[in-house]
């Protein structure tokens, strides 16, 4: 190939990270903020800035790879239109059903396992006669007789997409593809999830719910990858790949087709580019701290452990993807005290928007990033720009200061402990349901947020060595470009991100680095090691 | 403003180590349980998770919970004081585990062995490790220790008073000797013991690390955790009226006898304190359903948590409580010999009551009481070809409704958490077609708020003969409504005979059936909120159940 440059886009919830790396090991990068609710425009400007930023012009580039919270961000928020069900005959209040637990034990009063009115409320799920039994076989043929009742109410109601659940279609999937054909030669439009495609194992619950948000996310999925693909087109630039939660990148069709595979894009392309940095094959667990979650995850031999199964929302979604432990845990996690006197942080997230007070974007609650701009932990200029706040930061924690009855800065040091905390037991579940003994491993700090807290959590957690990756900030955007069927890369070794830094020393001390933030605690120490790590180390 | 723990300023030393304690606690629970039910050997306990981790200070004080069944949490908190009451702190030495199961030294029903181990540091008891499991089987007259017909705990199986189980040398050779004598199944027992073992040695190795972070004043933090959770819990009664509410409901019987066996709850609330007396409830009946104090303290526990659900998981939320119970010779507080395997109905009975009297306070606070009803079904049978097979499943009812919310249709409540069977496992592992799973519309209580509507289930016997082995509840009770709200549907069990016969089962049943056979279970409907105002205009206010 003669195109020298590969691009790589990462949207999350905060900023949009690009990444630029030439054949030779160069690498340009930036990071551009969301501001709003855009979804394809920031992108492409993110693109168009980087390349004009390291003068690449789109004949110079070989491939563009996209990953995206955009699903992840759609699950969570659930402001889409419902989506028609038909599940076999009997079934239909399954998905509501769910699997009869509830998630918290002493609330009062139970909350529905599903938003059921957000997602298929009752008048849109239909049914629909014919078996097929465990071994596979039909023992009732499908009753197509029922679609055109079906298709008008589906058309009447206006919906755009529409989610087929039959029981055993993992065994035997012609009952569900005879319905797609039926419904697709009333309404060509209709947008259809197979259960039988999308997730084809046992368990009718888990399949079926799992196919019915693949199906609600399609409609903005297709819109908005077909927005980016013809920008690129527009620009010269190759066809858009997507970074898929499973690994790999695949042609953007074919997850506008399936979007329910972008679920843990972002966050499994992060997982990749550590697992092409990191030297040595020891056990690894990965911290990538963002403005709105944390995530977790471990190396085992080098390599990214995958499950079958993850969560959005409380929402359990069966699909391969990397085993990622997501908590509500950053930056723009807001502080709160309850009645009693007890310090909180989280769920409730600012986000990006209006972010935290000290961002000076318009948010005045107390957040993680205000506690760590009062302690002096930030730059004063953050990456993106955005110039601090300190005395919103203040004003912002007073109240949380005057309930707790601790001066402000007190105030701040219990929000970073109870930050470092939360983080810290997750990660321990995590590991030691995974048979991993923390302790046997180094924990490997990457996101915005990873290397500002990863060694009060090590502490925790009884690690005793940090690892921040060099571009841990953009890490996700890197990985994109490491993926298996993407061919080797490698980083030209000469790139430091941390050249303006003293190359050794020991905490407490703030390290700011270019995207990057480390804090090393007293009691560790800090040094770059010949790979261009940083580690950090507890001493004895 | 948001309201202060302390008038005095708090200290920052133990202010800033709260919240990292709490997580770290709660965190510490939670794998104790992941560790237990990885390594149980008995499906009840890997699968079903009918098992429960706790940690507790060294006076016996609740110190946290992990996030599993409030049934069985609530009961390790007597098993730790009978531990302590045998085994006084300065006779316990490092690598100790205590056992017992007996119903009046701090046990429920004889499969639950609770197993509680002293965490020293620095040479001293900071803690305990506690672990329950519900044992396949701890002899007695029935295979699996839970017989349905017993009158005598002496039928129910081996009762264990606190005993050493396990010292630095390892298990007691004569205890475990006893203990495997006295098992249909001894290897299961031995090794579901280790499996509590291992999440006790987890907790402990935990804590130690816990109590080195949080450095010498580590009780200190752990007192000022249980007086935040106390001054939360008193928070959220002071803010409710005063006031006397009583409430009354039944069971269908006692296993033994049909006739229903009543429940009666008085709640008194009194500025920031809170006396549940459970006077007036029948006497000791014959059956198993008999709940020992210890059982039934899960069902106060369980309902002084949901006051200050936010607060940490500890002992505090006890404090402003005093439980009444009758004297021995009561359903609630049993004499010896008394059966007592079946004592869940009663204990979510009984929480249900408090639930139905609290929601008469004045305040709009609390839910309807929930159908609360746990079925039992096991199904088993031969094929045509001559093979046997076997299932068991519990199938849920309906949540009570609140004030602002309708319950929740077909849901695991109060000290339960079940998970149901899919469809698609039944119908691989039996000869059955599972013809609906279906909400029971228009069985939750009628109100302004419905209550949840309980579920039908209907499965079809496809070849061969079989077994129906059913334990439901509610068949002639209903869960009663709150604040003028209707009360939910009973529940109702019948098999459509292939000649076209019906046949209706009574609340516990072991009946035949063949193939061509259809059994419909559905379940009943928890309580409505709110009485429905009467319909003068065109536009009533207020909805109508579907």
């Amino acid at each position: 190939m003669n195109a020298s440059w590969s691009l790589a886009v990462d949207m999350g919830g905060t900023f949009i990270d690009a990444v630029a790396l030439r054949s030779d090991g160069h690498v340009a990068s930036l990071k551009h903020p969301r501001a709003g609710r855009r979804l394809a425009e920031p992108v492409v400007e993110a693109l168009d800035q980087l390349c004009a930023q390291a003068g690449i012009g789109a004949d110079d580039v070989g491939r563009v790879v996209h990953g995206s919270t955009v699903i992840t961000n759609l699950l969570l928020e659930l402001n889409e239109p419902p989506v028609a069900l038909v599940l076999t005959r009997g079934m239909r209040d399954v998905p509501v059903l769910a699997r009869q637990d509830r998630k918290e034990l002493y609330e009062p009063v139970i909350m529905p396992a599903v938003p059921e009115a957000k997602l298929f409320p009752e008048p849109l799920r239909f049914e629909i006669g014919g078996r097929i039994d465990a071994e596979g076989r039909e023992v009732e043929p499908l009753d197509l007789s029922a679609v055109d009742a079906i298709a008008d109410a589906v058309s009447d109601a206006g919906v755009r997409a529409l989610a087929v659940g039959l029981l055993f279609s993992h065994r035997n999937p012609t009952h569900e593809r005879a319905l797609r054909a039926a419904l697709h030669a009333r309404l060509p439009s209709l947008h259809i999830s197979l259960s039988s495609e999308v997730d084809p194992q046992p368990r009718e619950f888990e399949r079926w719910l799992t196919t019915a948000l693949d199906a609600y996310a399609k409609p903005l999925a297709a819109s908005y990858l077909h927005a980016l693909a013809d920008a690129l087109k527009v620009r010269g630039l190759p066809p858009l790949r997507l970074m898929r939660s499973a690994g790999g990148t695949a042609p953007w069709h074919d997850l506008a087709e399936q979007p329910i595979g972008l679920a843990m894009s972002g966050p499994c392309a992060a997982l990749q580019g550590v697992a092409a940095g990191l030297a040595a094959s020891d056990p690894a667990i990965v911290l990538d701290i963002g403005g709105t979650s944390a995530d977790i995850s471990i190396l085992l031999d080098g390599r990214p452990t995958f499950t079958d199964a993850l969560e959005c929302g409380g929402l359990p979604i069966r699909q391969r993807c990397a085993d990622i432990a997501s908590i509500g845990i950053g930056g723009g996690s807001v502080v709160s005290v309850l009645p009693g006197g007890a310090l909180r942080l989280g769920p409730r997230s600012q986000g990006a928007w209006p972010g935290p007070a000290a961002f000076g974007l318009g948010g005045d609650l107390p957040t993680l990033s205000d506690a760590l701009c009062v302690l002096d932990r930030l730059p004063p200029r953050l990456a993106g720009g955005i110039v601090l706040d300190r005395a919103a930061a203040e004003a912002a924690l007073g109240g949380v200061a005057g309930a707790l009855g601790l001066s402000v800065l007190r105030t701040a040091e219990a929000v970073v402990g109870a930050a470092a905390a939360g983080m810290a037991e997750a990660l321990k579940t995590h590991a030691f349901q995974r048979k991993l003994d923390p302790a046997d491993a180094v924990l490997v700090a990457i996101g915005g947020g990873g290397a500002q807290h990863a060694a009060e959590i090590a502490e925790l957690a009884g690690m005793r060595c940090v690892l921040v990756m060099p571009h841990a900030g953009v890490m996700a955007a890197l990985g994109m470009l490491y993926s298996p069927d993407e061919g080797d890369v490698s980083l030209a070794a000469s790139e430091s991100p941390w050249d303006s830094l003293p190359p050794q020393g020991e905490g407490p001390h703030s390290l700011f680095a270019p995207m990057t933030t480390v804090f090393v605690p007293a009691g560790w120490s800090w040094r770059v090691t010949p790979d261009q790590a940083l580690a950090l180390e507890a001493k004895a | 403003m948001m309201p202060r723990a302390h008038d005095v300023p708090p200290d920052p030393v133990i202010a800033l180590r709260m919240e990292p304690l709490r997580l770290a606690l709660q965190g510490t629970a939670d794998r104790m349980q992941h560790g237990m039910m990885r390594a149980a050997v008995s499906s009840i306990a890997r699968e079903s998770g009918d098992c429960a981790a706790a940690l507790f200070l060294p006076d016996g004080r609740l110190l946290a919970q992990a996030r599993s069944l409030p049934l069985l949490l609530g009961s390790l908190i007597p098993a730790v004081a009978g531990v302590l009451a045998r085994f006084p702190l300065a006779t316990m030495s490092e690598g100790d585990a205590y056992l017992l199961n007996d119903p009046w030294s701090g046990g429920t029903h004889l499969p639950d062995l609770a197993l509680v181990h002293p965490v020293f540091h620095d040479g001293e008891v900071i803690a305990f490790a506690a672990a329950n499991l519900h044992h396949q089987d701890v002899g007695g007259m029935a295979a699996g220790s839970i017989p349905p017909d017993a009158t005598e705990v002496y039928q129910e199986g081996l009762r264990l008073p606190p005993v050493r189980w396990r010292s630095a040398e390892g298990v007691q050779p004569d205890i475990d000797a006893i203990l495997a004598a006295n098992s249909r199944t001894p290897d299961n027992l031995r090794g579901d013991l280790e499996a509590q073992w291992t999440a006790l040695t987890q907790g402990a190795r935990e804590l130690k690390q816990i109590a080195r972070h949080t450095g010498p004043r580590f009780a200190d933090v752990c007192d000022a955790l249980i007086a935040q959770t106390e001054c939360m819990t008193r928070a959220a009664l002071a803010a409710a009226p005063d006031g006397e509410w009583t409430w009354r409901d039944q069971l269908d019987g006692d296993g033994i006898d049909t006739a229903p066996v009543s429940i009666a709850v008085s709640l008194r609330k009194q500025g920031d304190t809170l006396v549940i007396d459970f006077e007036g409830t029948a006497p000791q009946v014959r059956g198993p359903l008999n709940a020992s104090p210890a059982a039934m303290l899960s069902a106060a526990l369980f309902f002084m948590r949901t006051l200050a659900p936010d607060a940490p998981n500890n002992a505090g939320c006890l404090a402003p409580l005093t439980l009444k119970l009758p004297p021995p010779g009561s359903l609630v507080n049993p004499a010896l010999p008394a059966a007592v395997n079946a004592r869940t109905a009663t204990v979510k009975l009984a929480c249900n009551a408090i639930l139905g009297a609290w929601s008469q306070s004045a305040g709009g606070m609390g839910v309807a009481p929930h159908a609360g009803v746990a079925t039992v079904l096991a199904l088993s049978g031969t094929r045509a070809d001559g093979r046997r097979w076997m299932f068991t499943e519990i199938i849920a009812s309906g949540a009570g409704a609140s004030v602002h919310a309708p319950g929740r249709a077909g849901v695991s409540t109060d000290v339960g958490n079940a998970r149901n069977t899919p469809v698609e496992v039944i119908e691989t592992e039996a000869p059955l077609r599972v013809e609906c799973y279906e909400i029971r519309r228009g069985s939750g209580g009628g109100g302004l708020q419905c209550g949840g509507d309980g579920v039908r289930r209907a499965y079809r016997l496809l070849e061969g003969q079989g077994w129906i082995a059913y334990r439901g509840e509610r068949h002639v009770g209903r869960a009663r409504g709150a604040r003028g709200g209707g009360a939910g549907a009973t529940s109702m069990a019948r098999v459509l005979r292939v000649d076209g016969a019906i046949e209706l089962l009574p609340a516990r049943a072991r009946i035949a059936w063949s193939a061509g056979d259809l059994l419909i279970i559905e379940t009943a409907g928890g309580g409505g909120w709110g009485r429905l105002a009467p319909i003068e205009s065109a536009n009533p206010p207020a909805r109508s159940c579907p």
